[in-house]
Parts: C-alpha cells; structure tokens; sequence
C-alpha cells in the first residue's frame, strides 16, 4: 500500500527515490569491486603456486 | 590498542563476521525507519506538512557526512603519527562513501528546500556552502591520491589535506548558530538535549544508527578490497623479483 501525501508527494518521493539509486550504487559498485579484489588475489596466489612447482 | 587493530590479517578475520551483522542490523533499522518515516509518523504542519519526511533521509546522511569526514581526519592522524597502514587503507575507504552520503544530503536539502524555502539552491547559506566545501573536500582527496605516484606520497598528501579540512566539520555544525542561514537550527544534537517530539525522534534516531551501520560495513568491505588488492600486488612483486 503507497502512501498518501500532499501536495508535495513529488519532492518526497523523488528524494527517496535518488536516495536508493545512491546508496545502492553504493553497494553495488563496493561488492563489485570487493570480489574483482578477492579473484584478483586468488588468481596470483594460483600462479604462484604454479610457479613454485615448475 | 592501534596497534592491535592495525595488523591486516587481525582486521580481515575480525571483518568477515563483523561486516555482514553490520549489513544486517543496518538494513533492519533503516527499513524500520522508512516504515515509520513513510507509513506511520503523523505529518507535521509546522514543518511544512508531509515534505518533512525527507528528514528521515537528509538528516541521516547529513550525519552521516560530518561523521565520515571526521572518521577519516581520525584516521589520516592515526596514519600520520603512528604509520599504521590499515588507519590509511580505512582512511582512503572512507572517502568515495563519504562523498556518496554528502552529495545525498545536499540533493536531499536541495529537493526539500524548494518548496518550503522556495529555492532549490542558496549560495551566500553558509550552512549548505560548508557541506558542499566538504563534498569538494573529499573529491579533492580522492583526486589528491590518486595524483601521487607512490602509495606513501599519496597517503600522506592526503592525511594533511584530510586533517586541515577537519575545521569545516565544526564550521558546518555551528553555521545555523553564527550566521544567517535558511536552514533551521539544530533540533536533535543540542545542549538542552533534543527539541523534537519523539514520534519523530526515535525513527529518526533507528535511521540515523541503520545508515552508520550500512556505512560501517561498506568501509569494512572496500578495506577488505584494498588489502586483498596489496597483497595481489606484493605477490606479483616477488614473482617478478624472482624470490
């Protein structure tokens, strides 16, 4: 169920909706990084190993 | 006690439980807020009717803005005095978040303004011209970093800038109080405790912590990344070095 608001609803919504384009954007791009991070190293610790038993 | 929080391996494994209760509880108490921001709060005609919940965002994420600016002041000290690197890793993490939280409060403020100042923008308001001096700041941080060609140039270019631009922080809290400003005074933080009803206080106050907490693991998460990203890096060092 939406809520009801005066006149005004635009501005509210608007705020809330930048609001979760923003904060989500956020997230989204810090996990998507974190994980690019995370196969990154495993990835050089693999060929390390790799290396080592050459 | 830095020092026991500044070692890598101690941070990584205290992270990866402590970031996801972070996540969680955040969530929790920002939906709650909403819920109660949205849905339940009676709108306050005082305050201009229903565009005051707004609030439940802009007042958390301009919170959010000084306390991450100063997070990251602390934590540039910390760097500079101690060297610890774990200090600069959360230092640099600190800075694209709180750049994201800032610009929120200032486009937040901006669509509350115009219909109850008329005005989306006021440039002589030294209130909304010190939060978005703190916006460049952080900008300018990032920028400065990444300008410099060693990681010890950039963390201290960026220490220095970090800790002088902590002035604006108590700049931007007083500046209802010492200048003319459209913006109204402080109504929570104030020395005879706060002047709002606590119909409103409360989910404002469960917003206010939800968004720390949001914001606590994001940091956590990029730190995770950048150490993850140095070691990357040290390993390829010494396969190149032949060791």
């Amino acid at each position: 169920m939406i809520p009801e608001f005066d006149k005004n609803a635009a501005f509210i919504w608007a705020s809330y909706a930048l609001g979760a384009v923003m904060i989500g954007g956020a997230i989204l791009t810090v996990m998507i990084k974190a994980r690019l991070a995370q196969a990154e190293l495993a990835r050089t610790q693999a060929r390390t190993e790799e290396a080592r038993r050459k | 006690m830095f020092s026991w929080f500044a070692n890598p391996h101690r941070f990584l494994t205290l992270s990866s439980w402590l970031a996801p209760i972070c996540y969680a509880l955040g969530a929790l108490l920002i939906a709650w807020g909403l819920w109660q921001g949205l849905w339940i709060v009676p709108k306050d005609e005082y305050q201009g009717g229903d565009i005051m919940r707004v609030m439940f965002l802009h007042v958390p994420a301009a919170w959010l803005a000084m306390a991450s600016y100063m997070g990251m002041a602390v934590m540039s000290f910390i760097w500079f005095i101690w060297r610890h690197e774990v200090a600069d890793i959360a230092a640099k993490a600190i800075a694209p978040l709180g750049a994201t939280w800032t610009a929120l409060c200032l486009v937040t403020g901006s669509i509350w303004g115009k219909p109850t100042w008329g005005t989306w923008w006021q440039w002589d308001d030294a209130r909304m011209m010190s939060v978005l001096f703190m916006f460049f700041l952080f900008l300018g941080y990032m920028a400065l970093r990444g300008a410099m060609d060693t990681r010890q140039k950039a963390a201290r270019a960026g220490a220095i800038l970090a800790m002088v631009g902590a002035i604006n922080v108590p700049l931007i809290k007083f500046s209802v109080d010492l200048f003319t400003s459209l913006h109204q005074d402080a109504s929570v933080i104030t020395v005879d405790g706060p002047k709002m009803a606590a119909v409103y206080l409360w989910p404002l106050l469960a917003s206010g912590l939800g968004h720390s907490l949001l914001f606590a693991g994001l940091v956590m998460t990029l730190m995770q990344a950048e150490i993850w990203q140095r070691r990357a890096a040290q390993i390829r060092a010494r396969l190149i070095a032949g060791d």
